[in-house]
């Protein structure tokens, strides 16, 4: 892949669209694979295991954020 | 979480015949915007059989006693939201029969779109925009803003 150079960090995002892909096929789920793995390898998390209810999707993303904040705190005070 | 992990799953759910849509970050890649995710968001249909049809393909690909407490009683009763994180705990799926007033599983819009050769069924990059676009979730916005740009959703009601 070329070098590519960009004056602000918004003309970098402005080529967003470079890594997109417009006919998702094999080499597009490798590199979906590729990137999940990494992310995986650099930030891994754990959750509780089992199964958990919610009355909306609303109360789930609300656990999730706490499950989140809890996660963060606990790489800061590992990292500190 | 990793995509093998995702299509484990979603293998199974082909195998039982679970009548399924996969939404959220999961979609997004599949629709070709790359982005890492922790969890695999699905709608699924809220009966009873297709309840016992998504438990017996969770069954096959983990062994867990925990699966017997998806019940189609909760999912299409006062909890349409469950979530199932597999022993490892490394990552989850969100299980969702409706979305408040907003979508339900018969309303969706759902494409069949083929991934490493197994048919997976997904909502349209139009349907997930309209989900994510007038959530709160930071995230959701973003990924709303990158489905509107890329597929020309100029006109998202449309």
């Amino acid at each position: 892949m070329p070098v590519l150079k960009f004056r602000s960090v918004e003309e970098l995002d402005e080529r967003r669209r470079d890594l997109w892909c417009e006919h998702p096929g094999t080499a597009w789920f490798q590199r979906v694979t590729r990137l999940w793995a990494r992310s995986a390898r650099l930030n891994p998390r754990r959750f509780p295991p089992g199964v958990r209810k919610y009355r909306s999707l609303e109360e789930a993303q609300s656990e999730r954020e706490l499950w989140l904040r809890q996660h963060v705190e606990a790489l800061r005070k590992e990292r500190a | 979480m990793i995509l093998p992990d995702v299509m484990s799953i979603l293998r199974a759910f082909e195998k039982e015949g679970v009548e399924y849509a996969v939404f959220g970050a999961v979609a997004l890649n599949i629709h070709g915007i790359g982005r890492a995710t922790e969890d695999l968001d699905v709608f699924v249909k809220p009966d009873a059989a297709n309840i016992e049809r998504l438990r017996r393909a969770l069954s096959s690909v983990f062994d867990d006693p925990h699966i017997t407490e998806i019940s189609s009683e909760d999912l299409c009763g006062d909890y349409p939201a469950v979530r199932y994180i597999p022993p490892d705990g490394d990552f989850y799926l969100d299980i969702l029969t409706r979305l408040g007033e907003f979508a339900d599983f018969e309303s969706l819009d759902i494409e069949t779109v083929q991934v490493e050769g197994l048919p997976v069924r997904v909502v349209s990059p139009r349907e997930l925009y309209r989900l994510k676009a007038d959530t709160v979730r930071g995230q959701d916005r973003v990924d709303a803003e990158y489905l509107r740009e890329k597929f020309n959703l100029d006109d998202p009601e449309g």
